[in-house]
């Protein structure tokens, strides 16, 4: 008799006779999933909590004032970039008070 | 005379300016004071409460940040700015739309579309001749967490491995049973001529079939779990094993391994068996192994070693260096030695403790498990005799019995104290930086005394009290606090072991306007004892106090180097300040009826005039829950879930193989007159003395082990203010009630099921 057939008469006849053997596989496919997704999962959680409490800019260009009206052309390409919700510039300038602190200063042009 | 206005920024980026209202604090600033830098005179308007989040990116350290309107501000400024050093620079802040650019399940997509955004601004910016510094937050975080993936996968690996090897052995344990069941069938091929070659194949393929069926179930399963366990949605973590081909993968392969270590050995083991030992029936001798006495007593003697250094908690590493401090050269070899041995005992010790005293148990102390069902008299009366004796008839049976549910309560036990003690860690830590639920910094005393009366008529408030904080003796600074000793210690959050060498309630009792309790480093820099004399100076407020105690631990002190890691304050009474409350910072410490309320009443206070600082404890507590071994917790609970589900199905599996074991007994009992429940009472007691001696056995060595690991960590952590300590928190009791009830029920349901099976077997035949 083909071995296959045997298998397949077995297999249906008795699938609840194997469910020791499912049950075990199962448990040890969670352990294993575990370690390798759960991994993951801590990294997406990281990486929430990070975004949600820490990073609040995703991206700063800095540069020195060279000409300010090109200033908004640039706001306005990089508005047009897929995926880019919106641009604020910043100015920023800072000057040293004492010799032990410094004082800077950020301004919204509005 | 310029403004500094606010205004102009969203919410949560105005709370920026906390940077600034922390520099006050050192500055003795307030608002309505004027700042002068270089030749322009800057009126402070405003200062907002809050953390400092949205200019964290730009610097950190002791600078003052101002946040201003370009039209009243900066024009004029612009112009003189020549007389300062630096010119100004432009900022684009770039807001991203994350939904659309942040994939959670595939992160190496996220960062194409980054890098793409990224290349995009380049050559915008470029072309506009612009000289550029770009910051990529977003990038740079992802790419940071993606190497934090391998240090999880390898931390997850290495905390599986308990139960990777519980799994092993409880499934070598349950296929022997598998196996044997077929043992007149494999019997029947060999009669009709199949060899053991063809038989072997014919029992693989179909376990490889049911194992590749398990495997993929499994995994998907695991997603239930799994979102329960990281609080991530169902969903997502669906999407992420769907779309991550690599775990699976990964997951297939380990899981065959692991599940051909189950199941072939047996399989071999059972096709060995002659074929008219195989056709007799159901004896499961070839199942028994040889007990090795050797083997056993040295694993217990190294096991009980390391529970009682555990107990008596003997550091080797600190006697090793006493040693070698006295140049006592015999003491060292042996302790280094000793050593060797001890340091991998710190992981197996347990397991190789539970392993000899189950063993020891089930050989030579079944007398304690007979003792034990003979102790129940009273309830199995007649039948006490029987249910004893079938205790001794299997002490290999009950070996593994005892092993593998002592191992996985153990485990899971260990799990849960772990989580608890971390979690009670953590809470306490929280607690001695923010040092009551709320702590309200004033920058003036009359409106601090005025806000205290307010605070006070809250309802979710349930005491309050002021205190005055300075510090004293040169630059790197000991702190002091004026306070009213009885209101204090109700608000107040310290721990008894803080102060010497009296418990704090009689040192608070004791202190009067002219002592005061003294920070432990510095006493001990200044080898200042109790009884002796220290001069405080506070501004050109300068007071002696006698010493009554001392607060703090003992960390190394300097006026010169780095300040120390942790700071404690030294108490003095408020009355002795009283002249001179404005050389001090006024601090409202509030206790709350409920943590809940704290926001609440952060909102409330946040109306107040005059305040330019509030701390909460819920905010200092979730910012330390930050750290990766937060995300170690919520693989334990992971664990521990697998381990309830391990338990379950090991206690029925054992059950069960009893059972069969014993079955043509309980039939001949059965035929002899014992009805169904006292059937059932006769093998569940049987039972109930080998599960409750594993139980007490599991966790017993969990808290052992717990408090080894405790002590071990406080020693290399004695810099930290407050010390780990060996708890489980109520909240956690739930989880130790749901492992001990899967013990009981997954033994209790088979048995009832399997007599009622019986019965009605030998009923239809008779």
């Amino acid at each position: 008799m083909n071995i296959f057939k045997i298998v397949y008469r077995r297999f249906t006849r008795r699938f609840l006779f194997f469910s020791g053997i499912i049950i075990l596989a199962i448990i040890i496919s969670i352990i294993f999933t575990g370690v390798n997704i759960g991994g993951h999962l801590a990294m997406i959680r990281s990486l929430n909590e990070i975004l949600e409490e820490q990073i609040f800019v995703d991206i700063t260009i800095s540069y020195l004032i060279t000409n300010e009206d090109k200033i908004n052309s640039v706001i306005e390409e990089i508005n047009g970039i897929a995926g880019v919700y919106k641009v604020e510039p910043i100015l920023e300038f800072s000057i040293n008070q004492t010799t032990n602190s410094e004082h800077f200063f950020f301004c919204y042009k509005g | 005379m310029f403004y500094i206005k606010l205004g102009l920024l969203p919410p949560k980026q105005y709370e920026a300016l906390l940077v600034l209202a922390n520099e006050f604090v050192t500055s003795k600033l307030q608002i309505s004071n004027t700042l002068n830098i270089g030749n322009v005179t800057i009126f402070i308007k405003n200062v907002i409460i809050g953390e400092p989040k949205a200019f964290q990116y730009f610097r950190t350290g002791s600078i003052l940040y101002y946040i201003i309107s370009y039209d009243s501000f900066l024009k004029e400024f612009l112009q003189k700015i020549n007389q300062f050093e630096r010119r100004p620079v432009y900022h684009l802040n770039v807001f991203l739309d994350r939904s659309l650019v942040i994939d959670v399940s595939d992160l190496e997509k996220t960062k194409k579309i980054l890098t793409d955004i990224n290349s995009q601004v380049i050559n915008i910016i470029k072309k506009y001749g612009f000289a550029h510094d770009i910051n990529n937050r977003l990038l740079n975080t992802i790419d940071s967490i993606s190497v934090n993936y391998t240090g999880f996968l390898l931390l997850f690996t290495f905390l599986s491995l308990p139960l990777i090897f519980v799994s092993w052995y409880l499934g070598s344990s349950l296929s022997d049973l598998i196996y044997s069941l077929n043992k007149r069938e494999m019997s029947l091929f060999k009669i009709r001529g199949f060899s053991r070659g063809r038989l072997f194949m014919l029992y693989s393929i179909e376990t490889i079939m049911v194992i590749l069926l398990g495997i993929i179930l499994g995994y998907f399963l695991s997603s239930i779990i799994l979102s329960f366990s990281f609080r991530v949605s169902i969903y997502d973590v669906v999407k992420i094993l769907i779309s991550n081909q690599i775990a699976f993968i990964i997951t297939l392969i380990f899981s065959m391994i692991i599940s051909f270590l189950v199941f072939i050995p047996p399989l071999k083991r059972v096709l060995n068996i002659p074929i008219l030992h195989g056709l007799y029936g159901e004896t499961y001798e070839h199942l028994e192994k040889p007990y090795k006495k050797f083997r056993v007593w040295i694993a217990l003697i190294l096991g009980s070693y390391k529970l009682l250094i555990w107990i008596l908690q003997i550091n080797l590493n600190n006697l090793l260096s006493e040693a070698i401090k006295t140049q006592n050269f015999l003491l060292v070899i042996i302790l280094s030695i000793a050593l060797i041995i001890d340091t991998p005992l710190n992981i197996l010790g347990p397991f190789l403790f539970l392993y000899g005293i189950s063993k020891i148990l089930s050989y030579h102390g079944s007398i304690i498990q007979e003792k034990f069902v003979s102790s129940l008299k009273f309830l199995l009366k007649d039948l006490t005799i029987i249910s004893s004796k079938s205790i001794s008839r299997a002490a290999a049976r009950n070996s593994i019995i005892i092993f593998v549910i002592s191992i996985i309560i153990f485990y899971s036990f260990f799990n849960i104290i772990s989580l608890s003690s971390q979690e009670d860690f953590r809470i306490r830590n929280a607690y001695f930086e923010s040092e009551s639920d709320i702590k309200v910094y004033f920058n003036d005393t009359n409106l601090a005394e005025k806000s205290l009366n307010q605070i006070k008529t809250f309802q979710e408030i349930e005491y309050a009290t002021l205190v005055y904080y300075a510090s004293y003796l040169g630059y790197y600074s000991s702190y002091i606090y004026a306070i009213n000793p009885e209101e204090y210690i109700k608000v107040a959050f310290y721990e008894e072991s803080w102060f010497k060498p009296e418990p704090p309630l009689n040192l608070f009792k004791k202190l009067d306007e002219n002592s005061i309790i003294l920070d432990l480093s510095l006493a001990n820099y200044m080898n200042l004892k109790v009884n002796n004399e220290i001069t405080i100076p506070v501004g050109s407020y300068i007071k002696k106090f006698k010493i009554i105690g001392f607060v703090g631990k003992n960390i190394s002190f300097s006026f010169i180097g780095p300040a120390p890691p942790i700071q404690f304050k030294s108490f003095i009474n408020i009355a002795s300040i009283q002249n001179f409350k404005f050389f001090f910072t006024p601090i409202i410490l509030i206790k709350l009826k409920s943590v809940d309320y704290t926001n609440l009443v952060k909102e409330k206070i946040k109306q107040m005039k005059g305040i330019f600082r509030i701390v909460t404890f819920l905010e200092v507590y979730n910012k330390q829950r930050m750290s990766s071994i937060f995300f170690t917790e919520d693989y334990l609970n992971f664990q521990t879930l697998i381990s309830v589900l391990l338990i379950s199905l090991g206690i029925m599996a054992i059950s069960i193989v009893n059972l069969f074991e014993r079955s043509r007994i309980i039939v001949l009992q059965n035929i002899r007159g014992l009805d169904r429940n006292q059937l059932f009472k006769i093998n569940i007691f049987a039972m109930l003395g080998i599960v409750i001696s594993a139980l007490i056995i599991g966790i017993i060595t969990s808290f052992v082990t717990a408090l080894g690991y405790v002590n071990m960590i406080n020693t290399f952590s004695s810099f930290l203010p407050v010390e780990y300590r060996v708890i489980v928190l109520p909240h956690h009791y739930l989880y130790l009630f749901y492992i001990v009830s899967a013990v009981f029920l997954s033994l209790i349901i088979p048995i009832a099921i399997f007599i009622r099976r019986i019965q009605a077997k030998v009923e239809e035949v008779i």
